[in-house]
């Protein structure tokens, strides 16, 4: 039981570790790249695929998604988050304010807002 | 290959150019002039624009256009368009919410919207091209001004294929001079270069990181739709209005010949001060006979102008604030844009960044048309081994999202973003067993919805049942490099989908629209609306009545408490105590029965309104 779960752990984590280098992957580079690979493979793949340079079908949406992983990778805080929690932690992080169904707003909206003091 | 212009259509003055024989030629009209103004008069017998339309504006003000530019794309509620309005000698008036000029064309009344006068000098410009080249011109970059939003850019480009060209890109004007700057001086290391463009009518500024590669990288921009050269003319003719008038008691307001005669004087010893610092004004026979003449110096004018060159600081502050970059990081500071010849502008600009020394290289003039040239090369397909490495990433103008609860603007695409761009974010619905989501899109960077531009809005209906918080519906904005918006929402559970693309004649739903749509939802509204009602009222009547009897239970124990705490308590206490809970009995059945009357309220209310009903699926985000 104990090395199923282990097992299990170690599936999760390789799936995330695979996640996390999507973003990389994109920019053709390792997770060790430093600011400056991360800026010159940006303009060197841009000039490759922007639409005003590459009028192949596809192009437009690979440009997309490598302006999207320079996005994450060149702002520090972004690529940290990303690093450590993938995409879905970036979307929490940019997601910022969460919603939570509040079960008070019901008698609010039915006494005006009056609250129900005692 | 087709042949492809660049045109910077100003507010002012209007300049067309193509790239050929690895340069930019600026291309002159048909009186020798680079620059012809944006204006056009309609006469007896025809339509004239550029110098011959102005020379018409003193001689027949109700019937010459000019100024146009700044009536674009905007909503006539706009206050900045009422100033506009207030200002121009023609008949501006409503029509579908948006601003339309009047005036006498071959004996009849005719009506306008600013982008078929904007057709018509784009005609002209492509005409100038055209007997120039000797060639058929097909298609065309036109610039516009930074801040331009989509609505804007998308009018800007319907004139154009009103004037029967294919626009290849609506450019903003500080991008092209970033092109212009590129195929001009290249400069083998990485550089931040701040546009400062300051024109006839408006400013804008650009922070553009250039990459020894030929990569351009647009970080920010910001910009002001109501300063420049015009303004500056505002200002002297109202002062020498006011001169006038305490000289010779005579108002000028309203008489358009003479503010018309006594704005080119003004504009001329703008132009002079430039480099003299005293010149004269002079108007010969004014007012009835009464000829005008003044001296100004350079000084009173940087006194008189003095708030809006200060002005002109402002975008520069937030454009670094965006960017995030120090000014201290600003290798290249360029001026470009008429006003900019203005000594102090200069000065302003060079003191906030502790006196660095301005770029002044480029033509002030010809820039934009350059960039609009080498760009319409490039977009051509042109193989010019100058232009071949010049790639320009430019943003987003505002930021596009949609209305969430409260009114909120959740911005999806934010401003400043690398376009093209595509970008989703889940949402959820706001109340139980909502039906369907209203899906709202603004434009703009204000925080509540309804202060920005709705550029469209569309419905998504067949939601299943579910708790408030647990559909998952998301919403995708796609804009390529041209400004289009496809916006579609999709909701997981069901699979239902919506995609519209946002363009100019979208710009939100028609009341016709909005019953076809509440109808379609009809269907299935009026039994889940229905079974919905019925069962959050009766929530509704359960939750009061507990919340009454905690209350009640509070006062309850409260009482006693009193009573078994022994012999000291006097007969005013207990009577006190008495009354509280009277009270608090009183208020509980008041409220229960208050709640029964607002949910019976609210049903009838649903039925007459599906519009109303509609605007409630509110969309919140996950």
């Amino acid at each position: 039981m104990g090395s199923l779960t282990c097992l299990l752990f170690l599936v999760l984590s390789l799936v995330l570790l695979v996640h996390a280098a999507d973003l990389y992957k994109v920019l053709e580079l390792s997770k060790s790249a430093s600011e400056q690979d991360i800026r010159k493979a940006y303009k060197k793949l841009s000039r490759k695929y922007h639409p005003d340079k590459n009028k192949e079908p596809g192009a437009e949406e690979k440009f997309v998604e490598i302006a999207h992983a320079y996005e994450v990778l060149s702002d520090s805080t972004k690529r940290q988050i990303y690093d450590r929690h993938g995409e879905e932690g970036l979307k929490a992080h940019e997601g910022g304010h969460q919603h939570h169904a509040n079960p008070f707003d019901m008698f609010q909206s039915f006494f005006g807002g009056g609250g129900y003091g005692g | 290959m087709p042949t492809a212009i660049g045109i910077d259509l100003g507010t002012t003055r209007c300049c067309v150019g193509i790239w050929r024989n690895d340069r930019v030629e600026i291309i002159p009209n048909e009186e020798g002039n680079p620059f012809t103004p944006s204006y056009v008069s309609f006469t007896e017998t025809e339509w004239l624009i550029g110098d011959a339309a102005m020379r018409k504006a003193a001689r027949d003000p109700s019937n010459t256009v000019f100024n146009v530019k700044r009536l674009l794309g905007r909503a006539f509620s706009d206050p900045g368009i009422q100033a506009d309005i207030a200002h121009v000698p023609y008949e501006v008036f409503e029509k579908d919410m948006k601003p339309h000029i009047r005036v006498r064309y071959r004996g009849n009344t005719k009506e306008f919207s600013p982008e078929e006068v904007f057709s018509l000098i784009l005609t002209k410009m492509k005409e100038i091209a055209q007997s120039y080249l000797g060639s058929i011109v097909t298609s065309a970059v036109i610039t516009v001004p930074a801040h331009f939003n989509l609505s804007q850019r998308q009018t800007t480009k319907d004139a154009g294929t009103m004037a029967g060209l294919k626009v290849l890109r609506v450019l903003s004007e500080t991008s092209a001079c970033a092109a212009t700057y590129r195929v001009d001086r290249w400069n083998a290391r990485d550089h931040n270069v701040l546009i400062f463009d300051l024109g006839g009518g408006s400013l804008s500024v650009s922070l553009v990181t250039a990459h020894e590669s030929g990569v351009l990288d647009v970080q920010a921009n910001a910009g002001d739709a109501h300063l420049g050269g015009e303004d500056f003319d505002d200002r002297l003719v109202q002062h020498f209005s006011a001169e006038f008038k305490r000289n010779h008691r005579v108002d000028l307001s309203g008489n358009h010949r003479a503010l018309r005669r006594l704005r080119i004087a003004c504009e001329r010893a703008k132009r002079t001060l430039s480099s003299a610092m005293k010149t004269t004004v002079m108007v010969d026979g004014l007012y009835e006979g009464i000829d005008f003449e003044t001296s100004l110096t350079r000084g009173s004018f940087e006194d008189l102008c003095d708030d809006l060159f200060r002005r002109t600081l402002d975008p520069i502050d937030s454009v670094l604030r965006d960017a995030k970059i120090h000014k201290s990081q600003v290798d290249e500071v360029i001026l470009v844009g008429g006003s900019t010849r203005i000594p102090r502008i200069g000065r302003l600009v060079s003191e906030f960044f502790d006196g660095k020394e301005l770029n002044r290289s480029m033509n002030t003039d010809e820039a934009v048309t350059c960039g609009a040239a080498i760009q319409a090369a490039i977009l051509a397909g042109a193989t010019s081994e100058k232009t071949q490495g010049v790639l320009l990433l430019d943003v987003a103008p505002v930021s596009l999202g949609i209305e969430t609860t409260g009114g909120a603007m959740t911005p999806i695409i934010k401003r400043h973003s690398t376009v093209p761009t595509k970008k989703s974010q889940m949402f959820t619905t706001t109340s139980n067993n909502q039906p369907g989501v209203f899906v709202q899109v603004y434009e703009g960077v204000h925080a509540k919805a309804k202060d920005n531009n709705l550029v469209g809005r569309f419905v998504i209906s067949g939601l299943s049942p579910a708790p408030r918080g647990v559909p998952r519906i998301e919403v995708t904005f796609d804009m390529d490099a041209n400004d289009r918006l496809v916006v579609s929402a999709t909701d997981k559970g069901s699979g239902k989908s919506q995609t519209i693309s946002i363009s100019s004649d979208v710009r939100g739903l028609s009341r016709k629209e909005m019953e076809a749509m509440s109808a379609e939802a009809e269907g299935y509204y009026r039994e889940a609306a229905e079974r919905k009602a019925a069962k959050k009222s009766l929530e509704a009547y359960a939750s009061s009545l507990e919340t009454a009897i905690v209350e009640l239970q509070n006062a309850l124990g409260r009482a006693t408490l009193l009573m078994n705490a022994g012999k000291d308590i006097s007969a005013e206490v207990y009577r006190h105590r008495q009354q509280a809970m009277e009270e608090a009995a009183e208020t509980a059945m008041r409220k229960l029965s208050g709640s029964a009357t607002s949910q019976q309220g609210e049903r009838s209310g649903r039925r007459v309104s599906d519009e109303k009903y509609i605007r409630s699926w509110q969309l919140s985000p996950v």
